[in-house]
């Protein structure tokens, strides 16, 4: 499994980006005040996988800020158990963290295990997570279908809209 | 200001004196269990139902998860009481001590004004009941367990256990073996019941469990709604309430179960609830956790039919010395499935709260769909809060949103009520009231009442 640890000094803000088709660990720890991260993830593992992503967003000091976006695209036989933990620790006021994990199961036989994890131990935060699971839109498919595109091409465009809103960081669409 | 660490008094807490017909020995061995089945003159297969309990109880391994359960000894309660009345018909004929019991709590009023049906539960057994005519005419079955499996063996046999297996758990298996009161509800097919059929239970004695065991079963077409109060007085050493709830929702029947948890806070609380629901039916779980040293509870719904719906919607706080780790589990195992888990927690003054919850939609669920909302509110700065969901999603055409939050009052929302000429402490419990709000106005009227009181009486001096 691959790990990789981010430690976020005072006033820092970093942007992180992972494309992964295998097992990964992450961890950012901010490690001093106002520092913030962004965090994007496009998981896509190839068919007949099993993998685990983990990800951590450690609030070790007060103001600091994170953001964290994953989503899945799971192909036949394949399963994700994702695990992801906010943890904000006693002194860390202010702290403002979000996770959020959004899953395409493309494939009959495709999985998502997932694990959203809450750990505050402060009251002055604010702190949201959301995970979603979705099939793709009837609505949607029959709109590209009626300006004549084949329902297979349909299919692949929405995928792939929800694939680049990571890759090309147009989230908002 | 000033934030107190002293618990507010507990507003229930009194307890009579009483004596006690027959009394188990403190501790948990095979021969009380064997006794408690004796002294309750139950059938052989009650008596080997309870005994196998036993062995997967002796067996069974404490959660390795969840809150720390080191310090609960199970032989340090006793694990059945019998009053001097077993069973007592009218109000009049109960025992003086007995019914100063209930006028604290408020029974005779509430009775005249909304109850169809009393079962209350008096230590370990049920000794006031009054069901109205109309329930029997109707052919609804409302009982206490012990009667049920007298008068109804073939019915009570069929169900009972089916939906909680003894194995399923510790606690349900340590239930399994020495429960002893609780309701046991059949509602024939067709026929709704419209008014709420309410239990009350009491624990009065120190050291002593509670091991509730309810059975509901509403055939097709039905429905009913049963309710559960509960208050006890303050002891000085733990007691232990482990109750196992199964309820089965026959096809388009339709269960609402309300549950308003207001334990004092030396007692244990470890309850199984789970419900069954088939083709088209609905499970309506409300549950209000206020009280305990430690909850833990996940009120489930296996949702086994087509079209099959369920909801859970819960408020948990913890106050002093609390722990509430309570959440819910939804279950999608046929099409067209959908649940909805809404859950809300406030934690002040130390006080613990986790949601724990768990979806899971198996492949074939076709088009189920879920949502989960869990919203907390940490009033102060010695508390804590945790989220731990767990989502299985093995089908593709099925929708899953969870959402979480977790955050302080708000400070504008505070100013502005202040600003208004409120004053901090009644602002705080106005908002901590609205934030409760969507799942008190699911309860009925008495209960949204007395839990809307019983917050603003706990908020008191959290400004801080």
């Amino acid at each position: 499994m691959k790990r990789k640890i981010y430690r976020i000094a005072e006033g820092k803000n970093k942007k992180i980006k992972f494309i992964v088709d295998h097992s990964f660990d992450l961890e950012v720890i901010f490690q001093g005040k106002n520092s913030s991260a962004e965090i994007v993830g496009l998981v896509m593992p190839k068919p007949h996988t099993n993998i685990i992503i983990r990800t951590k967003q450690i609030h070790n000091y007060p103001q600091s800020k994170s953001n964290l976006l994953i989503r899945s695209v799971i192909s036949e036989g394949s399963c994700v158990t994702y695990e992801g933990t906010i943890r904000i620790e006693k002194h860390a006021r202010y702290v403002d963290a979000y996770q959020k994990n959004e899953t395409m199961l493309l494939s009959d036989t495709s999985q998502i295990h997932t694990s959203p994890i809450l750990e505050i131990l402060n009251h002055d935060v604010k702190c949201t997570h959301g995970a979603t699971v979705k099939p793709i839109s009837e609505t949607e498919l029959l709109y590209l279908q009626s300006r004549g595109i084949s329902r297979l091409q349909a299919r692949k465009m929405i995928v792939r809209g929800f694939i680049d809103g990571i890759i090309k960081n147009n989230l908002y669409d | 200001m000033k934030t107190t660490f002293l618990p507010s008094p507990y507003a229930f807490g009194f307890h009579t004196k009483d004596a006690y017909t027959y009394k188990s020995k403190k501790g948990l061995h095979k021969e009380i269990v064997a006794d408690i089945s004796f002294q309750k003159g139950e059938p052989d297969w009650m008596r080997e139902f309870r005994l196998k309990s036993f062995d997967v109880f002796s067996k069974k391994r404490m959660p390795g998860w969840g809150p720390n359960l080191s310090e609960l000894t199970f032989n340090d309660f006793y694990y059945y009481l019998k009053p001097i009345v077993s069973q007592a018909q009218s109000w009049s004929k109960l025992p003086k001590s007995i019914k100063e019991t209930y006028d604290k709590i408020g029974i005779p009023e509430m009775e005249k004004k909304y109850l169809s049906g009393v079962s209350a539960q008096y230590e370990s057994e049920v000794v006031y009941k009054s069901v109205q005519k109309t329930l029997t005419k109707k052919g609804v079955i409302f009982l206490d367990m012990d009667s049920a499996v007298r008068e109804y063996p073939e019915l009570v046999r069929r169900y009972f256990g089916t939906v909680i297996p003894v194995g399923d758990n510790k606690f349900a298996a340590l239930n399994s073996s020495v429960w002893s009161g609780g309701s046991f509800i059949y509602v024939p097919k067709g026929v709704k019941v419209e008014l709420p059929l309410q239990a009350y239970f009491r624990i009065n004695a120190a050291n002593m469990g509670q091991f509730e065991r309810t059975l509901i079963i509403a055939d097709e077409g039905s429905f009913v709604h049963y309710s559960e109060g509960c208050t006890a007085p303050i002891y000085s050493t733990d007691s232990l309430h482990s109750a196992v709830v199964e309820i089965i929702v026959k096809k388009g029947a339709r269960v609402r179960y309300t549950t308003v948890q207001n334990w004092s806070t030396n007692v244990y609380n470890l309850v199984t609830k789970r419900a069954l629901v088939e083709e088209e039916g609905t499970m309506e779980w409300v549950d209000c956790n206020l009280g305990s040293k430690l909850t833990m509870k996940y009120p489930s719904v296996y949702l086994v039919g087509r079209k099959a719906r369920g909801q859970v919607l819960s408020i948990a706080y913890a106050g002093v010395g609390q722990i509430q780790d309570a959440g819910a589990k939804a279950i999608h195992i046929a099409p067209e499935t959908t649940s909805e888990i809404i859950s809300k927690s406030i934690c002040r003054s130390g006080g613990r709260t986790s949601y724990r919850g768990m979806v899971k939609i198996v492949h074939g669920a076709k088009e189920a769909k879920s949502r989960v909302v869990c919203d907390a509110l940490i009033i102060d700065k010695y508390s804590r809060s945790d989220t731990y969901p767990t989502m299985d999603i093995q089908e593709q055409t099925a929708s899953m949103e969870h959402e979480a939050t977790v955050s302080k009052i708000s400070d504008e929302q505070l100013l502005y009520l202040t600003s208004r000429g409120i004053n901090a402490r009644e602002a705080q419990s106005m908002i901590v009231n609205g934030f409760i709000e969507p799942v008190v106005k699911e309860l009925p009227l008495e209960y949204s009442v007395e839990l809307n009181r019983l917050i603003g009486l706990r908020m008191e001096g959290s400004v801080g």
